[in-house]
């Protein structure tokens, strides 16, 4: 059976950045920023500390009032409304559970705002702690706690009062692998139930791929790159996105020639062609090196006692091996490898030629994409 | 810190050497607090060990009066404080630290003056021809010089002054550990400024206001100089009941007295640190 809170219309509402930055004197935390939020979207800000993307989340909750710009709640501006006015939900990396009320105290709070009789307080607390399975816990203080299930409440809390929108910030930091990724799959599944919009800031890329269904990237307060999670893996737009998100060898390379929207780089192996967008081809990039980028899944070798590589160290992580190799100019480069059956791995200290799969090669100059 | 036996010793210091160090603090105590105070109790025994003097302290209707009266001027006293110590403790919690050194500064200083020089100072702004009277009178507001020194009021003014940075201490102390996340929580959740003040910053800061309450009221029972000099001739304080019965010569029942003031202060104490964990909020104790 649906919880009350579950059923009906979904919650979520549409969320509009519209030029929105900030500045404190000549620093520039968050570069004017545009961007649209669907409603019921599970949308992540990415990136190192110092990015801006708390500063995004926490002008978006009203702690901290923008330079420029506008913030628009489902059509409505909400820039200047006061924290308490905006409605909006937030879980809180410390968690700010209050101490001094118990679980069902502390998922009431926003109902006791709010004025709601006491009946309908019970009532949605119970439905609410159900839902993140806490039922059982209700007369608990914070303290008495574990760090997930403080998690939980204050997930409970930020939703008990149906807001349209929940801020995140990085909730999940504190926990153990184990459970973060337990709760990651319970949040994904509560979002989905509520159909609420889900604005969630981490610097743990494999969390932000897993959950979101699009990723912004920041990097010193602008927007890398902004898309699902497959297209930033898959097609960065700059060097940084393409290290930021998952692990990726770069080699530089020096450039052979340049023809109408192909490039022809030298791969110590041989020479390499490779597509390229029509308009990348600047005088920048007739000059070379160019920078290419590789996945480890996707970095092929084999035995060859007259390669250029040799297998520094291998090491086994169950589902894969990783050989960790140095090219003989002193390039370092990381290869993961499935298991497969009857084959033997290549051993540390073998001699190897790398295999590079042409579309799977990324070209960057300057630090951006080629491709 | 405590120091336990099982603790490893920081290295190079062998953990019996921490506890010689205690050894003066120690002596000190024992014969300048402890043998005096063992002193007094055994003569409150009186001279053919009966407890003599109790019954003639505890069956004085006098006596009974002079209690009644100091428990009730440090209940007001420490009510007082408390009002007048949250809202300060509070702006200076919530300034910005420059300004916060300012106001910590107005409050502190007064505190590293003599208790007497400023019951003096009280007499000359409260006295019959003092600043406030003639303030008064300057402005049309009384016709006759109000009689404010001498009075109960006097001594409500000079002990909440004087006991106001015991109050603001343990309160600020309070409310500065209060995690500034919690108000933004409590304001996100829906909760106005009165709400975020009452559901979340006062029921923080209650334990340092509890702590602030017991050694305001403490302090209170014992006071002397302040009621003595300023306040009115029905204005009778147990030290000044003591004071009183040593000028008599009745040492036996005036360490009496004192005995039962000690150990109504030590079960206030120990009632209090039921409630709330003094040692932490007054900075003993472990962690």
């Amino acid at each position: 059976m649906a919880f009350d809170i579950t059923s009906g219309a979904p919650l979520g509402r549409a969320v509009r950045l519209d030029g929105l930055a900030k500045s404190y004197r000549d620093f520039h935390a968050v570069r004017p920023m545009s961007l649209e939020i669907g409603a019921g979207e599970f949308l992540s800000f990415l990136g190192p500390s110092g990015s801006g993307k708390t500063t995004t989340l926490m002008m978006l909750a009203g702690f901290e009032r923008p330079s420029a710009g506008r913030i628009l709640l489902g059509g409505t501006e909400i820039t200047a409304m006061a924290p308490a006015q905006r409605g909006i939900g937030m879980v809180f990396q410390s968690y700010a559970l209050f101490p001094h009320m118990t679980v069902a105290q502390n998922v009431a709070f926003p109902l006791r705002m709010r004025g709601i009789d006491r009946a309908a307080q019970v009532r949605r607390v119970g439905e609410m702690l159900e839902l993140v399975g806490l039922g059982d816990l209700a007369r608990r203080h914070p303290a008495q706690l574990s760090g997930g299930q403080q998690q939980r409440v204050a997930l409970a809390r930020a939703l008990v009062f149906r807001p349209p929108v929940l801020l995140m910030d990085e909730p999940l930091s504190a926990l153990d692998k184990y459970l973060r990724g337990r709760l990651q799959v319970e949040i994904k599944r509560i979002q989905r139930e509520l159909g609420i919009t889900v604005v969630f800031v981490t610097h743990d890329q494999e969390e932000a791929m897993s959950m979101s269904d699009r990723i912004v990237v920041m990097q010193e307060g602008a927007v890398a790159q902004m898309g699902p999670p497959e297209v930033l893996y898959q097609q960065p737009r700059t060097e940084f996105v393409a290290g930021f998100l998952g692990e990726t060898n770069f080699i530089t390379r020096p450039l052979l020639g340049t023809a109408a929207g192909r490039l022809t780089i030298d791969m110590a192996t041989g020479p390499v062609t490779v597509a390229v967008r029509a308009d990348a081809v600047p005088g920048a990039v007739t000059a070379g090196p160019v920078t290419v980028a590789i996945r480890p899944e996707h970095l092929g070798f084999h035995p060859d006692p007259a390669g250029i590589a040799v297998v520094r160290e291998v090491t086994y992580v169950g589902d894969h091996r990783r050989y960790e190799l140095a090219l003989d100019d002193g390039t370092e480069m990381v290869a993961r490898r499935q298991e497969t059956e009857g084959a033997a791995p290549v051993a540390r200290g073998a001699r190897v030629t790398p295999d590079w799969p042409l579309s799977r090669l990324r070209l960057f100059c300057d630090g951006r994409a080629l491709q | 810190m405590t120091l336990r036996a099982d603790a490893p010793a920081p290295a190079g210091v062998p953990a019996r050497s921490c506890g010689l160090l205690l050894l003066p603090l120690a002596a000190f105590i024992l014969v300048f607090y402890l043998v005096p105070v063992a002193l007094m109790l055994g003569r409150s025994a009186g001279p053919a060990l009966d407890f003599a003097p109790y019954a003639t302290a505890l069956g004085s209707a006098v006596a009974a009066k002079v209690f009644l009266y100091t428990v009730q001027v440090a209940a007001v006293t420490t009510l007082l404080t408390l009002i007048i110590a949250f809202p300060l403790a509070y702006v200076i919690a919530t300034s910005p630290p420059r300004v916060a050194a300012i106001l910590m500064a107005i409050v502190l200083v007064p505190f590293w003056t003599s208790i007497l020089i400023r019951s003096y100072a009280w007499m000359v702004l409260l006295g019959r021809s003092g600043i406030l009277n003639e303030l008064l009178l300057w402005s049309g507001l009384v016709e006759t010089p109000v009689r404010m020194l001498n009075t109960r009021f006097a001594v409500y003014v000079g002990m909440v002054h004087v006991l106001l940075p015991f109050m603001i201490l343990p309160v600020l102390g309070a409310l500065r550990g209060i995690d500034g996340r919690l108000v933004a929580a409590a304001e996100n959740l829906g909760a106005g400024p009165w709400a975020v003040l009452r559901h979340v910053i006062v029921p923080l800061a209650l334990p340092g206001a509890v702590a602030g309450s017991v050694l305001v009221f403490v302090l209170s029972l014992g006071f002397y100089i302040t009621p003595a000099l300023i306040g009115g001739p029905s204005d009778m304080t147990i030290s000044m009941l003591i004071t009183q019965e040593v000028e008599l010569y009745r040492w036996d029942v005036a360490a009496a007295y004192a005995a039962v003031l000690l150990v109504m202060t030590l079960a206030i104490l120990a009632f209090a640190s039921r409630v709330v964990r003094l040692d932490r909020v007054l900075g003993g104790g472990g962690k």
